[in-house]
């Protein structure tokens, strides 16, 4: 598919790993955005890691998007040819600055001063390029001078190349930053790369940046990091100390802190999806007076009429909606289904999403699921569209072990469809309710803990077999959704958002 | 590379300018210019067919290196080609010593006891109570959840399980990986275990693999990573592996004793009971049976039996925590009080 090209656009929405390319809740939000303003035009940056982890575009493109850009992080991009650079002492003093400010950013509240003064020389022709990164002699002796200060792990050459590999993406998204088409606003779905992209972008035209955050992508990347396998630890036996994680795995993390942090710098406006996430943001080092909280919502009409289907007793079919990838923790979903149909042998556990994202958890699931006697009982629909998939079943489930504000939860309140979910996220607020008034509608399902799959399934049960608790959630969610989550809530906050930033220095 | 059409085209060119300027004996200026043309030629030739010799390091840069071989052969007439060979041989002499000698010498590196320092060492001990604190910042429990990495399985499971309903997402999520990364070992290695058994020939392979399956379904109960009906689940895969195995190798010891444990978890005391009667009548040490049928009398109140069977445990080497349970049903024994007020502090 061809990709439009403009010459200008009103908002410039960057995105990394989601729309269009990945299918998803923060995917379909971007989407929804996008025609949820059709008197703006769109230009997109979608930031990948390599083409080969992407297919087709999983949505069509809505007619206000003008410009479609696609760059990819850890392609084989040609490194410039080596020659012997000459760094200059100055630059390499206010990098140094630089970082000591995302060390110790009390200590170093000039630290958005020194990122200004840096970021165009990150050009090609700058100061501060990619060949005086890689090439030039100061380069080198600051790299080993911070090796000597700072880094508990033994190999200098391991420090060295995970340095390297860590620090090349800023200078391609220098290069995006410097050749993306004039906008009136920066809009980015998350920190990380597309963040820093949108602060290099305030920083180089001086336009409002607005971040909306689903999850916090900083946190999360943590959360892997602990757990990648692919870093290195070479300390020996009396240099490992079991309570300190090794210095490359806190390489990492503190990178993506402190390209998270620089994104909070440069921001107009935080937007959080639930209370929780807008304090970590703050926690995180985002200014308070700019963050607020806009909460997802969806078309109710286009559910509302799903309710009259609605079986006078629970169907005893449960039903997790979301991709089947390890975040979603679909093996507990099938592991609380054992207890389901131990005690409701009758009764179908479906999942519903693509599982083509990682195929390798997928055929773990469908193992699991065999190895449990459930292979009668568990069904992989695929995608499926949610107004033909929900009068059908009798309980949404959520299993994740993260979330934002998931959609998948509100249409399934607003066709009547109560839900079971982990404590995650906001799902106990989309569940029991916020403030008073909030609560007052009840539960419209039960909230568990993570990865504790007889909890989900006496959950479960609960509410399939008395049918009176069942309808009481089913009526509390369809209430607690017409009155918080629509729509039109949300694209109200956002134009407010929008006509200040596309407005503003006119 | 040596080229003899070069050396004899110089040689024939010498020759005939030296030939010419004695046949033309009367001295003119026109002969001598003709020999010096001659012998012009010669050099350049010559220069060329020693610059061929030359190793490949010492012929750049090219022109001013045939100019000056060229002045060698044209102003030093025979004694110049002389010299420029002996330099020629010399040059690839000296070569061939460099290539013997590819290591240099270097200083002794000083010895370095270790590198920084980390920052703050965790204090020893407290993991559970720091871990259960949510008052402590979560950098700090983080510190002490990552500690469980390297204990063994039994112990920090169950730590990490109530982990899973903490407060801060941080710790919940790490928890859970680490969780998550430990089942999923043992089911790949049931899967892999399960594909070989289908295909696996003769009883003795069979029997590993029973057996093997057998362990690592109980291993899941054991290292408490299932909970509910799955360990319900997994208690019954176990057995009925273990039932397996019993039928290939009845005189297997260690079977047994694995059977009697699972029926006693399963708490089918009467079948574990006699199953472990079956362990040690097949030569399985009493030593090490004895607690689990304590148990058993225990859960069967017959406190009687109890006491009977852990007064002979008394006497036998047995653990610090079975020693706490003697002494409070047989009384304290004689040397080993010291032992129990140890267990007792930790």
């Amino acid at each position: 598919m061809k990709q439009p090209r403009a010459e200008r656009a009103d908002i410039g929405l960057l995105l990394e790993g989601t729309f269009p390319y990945v299918s998803g809740g923060v995917s379909s939000w971007v989407n929804q955005i996008i025609r949820g303003f059709p008197q703006f035009s769109f230009a997109l940056v979608f930031i990948g890691s390599q083409p080969e982890d992407y297919g087709e575009m999983k949505y069509a493109l809505p007619d206000n998007v003008v410009h479609l850009e696609t760059h990819y992080l850890y392609n084989q991009h040609a490194a410039p040819q080596i020659r012997p650079v000459h760094g200059n002492p100055a630059t390499f003093g206010e990098i140094k600055r630089l970082h000591e400010y995302f060390r110790f950013s009390d200590l170093h509240p000039d630290g958005t001063e020194t990122f200004r003064k840096i970021v165009p020389e990150l050009s090609a022709h700058g100061v501060a390029g990619l060949e005086t990164f890689l090439y030039s002699h100061e380069s080198w002796e600051y790299i080993k001078e911070n090796y000597r200060k700072y880094c508990t792990d033994p190999s200098f050459v391991d420090y060295f190349w995970t340095v390297r590999s860590m620090h090349a993406p800023i200078w391609m998204l220098a290069e995006i930053a410097g050749n993306f088409i004039p906008v009136r606003a920066y809009h980015t779905v998350s920190t990380g790369y597309a963040g820093l992209l949108g602060a290099l972008l305030k920083e180089k035209t001086g336009r409002p940046l607005i971040l909306s955050e689903h999850g916090i992508y900083t946190k999360e990347r943590k959360i892997d990091l602990f757990q990648a396998q692919w870093i290195k630890d070479n300390r020996n036996v009396f240099q490992r100390d079991p309570t300190e994680i090794s210095y490359f795995r806190q390489l990492w993390i503190r990178f993506f802190q402190a390209i998270g942090k620089r994104c909070y710098d440069s921001a107009d406006h935080i937007v959080a999806l639930y209370e929780a996430n807008r304090l970590r943001q703050i926690e995180d080092g985002a200014p308070p007076q700019i963050t607020r909280n806009i909460p997802n919502g969806i078309n109710v009409p286009r559910f509302s009429p799903l309710r009259a289907q609605r079986p006078v007793l629970p169907p005893p079919i449960l039903c997790l909606i979301g991709r089947v990838v390890p975040i979603k923790d679909v093996k507990t979903y099938i592991r609380a289904m054992r207890t389901v149909v131990n005690r409701l042998p009758g009764a179908q556990g479906w999942i519903a999403g693509p599982e083509d994202e990682d195929p390798g958890y997928a055929e773990e699931c469908r193992e699991l699921a065999e190895g449990l006697g459930l292979s009668e009982n568990i069904k992989f629909l695929g995608f499926q569209q949610m107004t033909e998939l929900l009068p059908r079943i009798g309980l949404v489930v959520l299993s994740s072990i993260s979330e934002g504000l998931p959609l998948v939860l509100l249409e399934g309140f607003a066709a009547g469809v109560p839900a079971v979910s982990t404590d995650v996220g906001s799902c106990r607020q989309l569940i029991y309710g916020l403030d008073q008034e909030d609560q007052s509608f009840g539960a419209a399902g039960r909230v568990v803990g993570i990865a504790d799959p007889q909890a989900l399934a006496e959950a479960a049960l609960e509410l399939l077999t008395e049918g009176a608790s069942w309808r009481a959630a089913s009526e509390a969610g369809v209430r607690r959704v017409e009155a918080y989550y629509t729509q039109e809530q949300m694209f109200a906050s956002y134009k407010s958002i929008y006509d200040e930033a596309t407005t503003w220095r006119e | 590379m040596i080229n003899p059409k070069l050396g004899a085209a110089a040689l024939s060119l010498e020759t005939s300018g030296l030939l010419s300027i004695s046949l033309m004996t009367e001295g003119s200026d026109w002969a001598l210019l003709i020999f010096l043309l001659q012998h012009a030629g010669a050099s350049a030739l010559l220069a060329l067919f020693v610059w061929r010799f030359l190793p490949g390091k010492y012929r750049h840069p090219r022109l001013r290196v045939l100019a000056l071989l060229f002045n060698f052969s044209f102003f030093i007439p025979v004694l110049g080609l002389l010299g420029m060979l002996a330099a020629v041989f010399l040059s690839a002499y000296w070569r061939r010593t460099m290539v013997a000698q590819p290591f240099a010498r270097l200083i002794l590196p000083e010895f370095v006891l270790s590198l920084r320092e980390p920052d703050a060492r965790f204090s020893l001990g407290c993991i559970k109570s720091r871990l259960a604190q949510s008052a402590i910042a979560t950098p700090q429990r983080l510190q002490a959840l990552l500690t469980l990495q390297g204990m063994p399985a039994r112990v920090s499971n169950p730590m990490l399980q109530d982990m899973l309903g903490d407060a801060s997402d941080d710790i919940r999520l790490v928890a859970y990986g680490l969780l998550d990364s430990r089942e999923k070992k043992i089911n790949a290695q049931i899967h892999l275990e399960l594909v070989k058994l289908k295909t696996a020939k003769g009883s003795n392979i069979r029997l590993i693999g029973l057996r093997y399956l057998a362990e690592l379904y109980w291993e899941q109960v054991y290292t408490e990573l299932v909970q509910g009906d799955l360990r319900a689940h997994a208690l019954r895969q176990s057995l009925s592996y273990t039932n397996d195995a019993l039928l290939l190798a009845p005189l297997d010891t260690g079977l047994w004793f694995l059977k009697g444990r699972i029926l006693l978890e399963m708490k089918i005391h009467d079948d574990a009971y006699q199953i472990f009667g079956m362990a040690i009548a097949h030569g399985f040490p009493e030593s090490r049976v004895l607690p689990y049928i304590v148990e058993i009398a225990f859960n069967r109140r017959d406190y009687r039996t109890v006491r009977d069977l852990l007064s002979r445990i008394s006497i036998l080497q047995v653990t610090p925590r079975v020693k706490g349970a003697i002494h409070f049903w047989v009384g304290k024994p004689e040397n080993s009080g010291d032992s129990c007020a140890n267990e007792s502090g930790v």
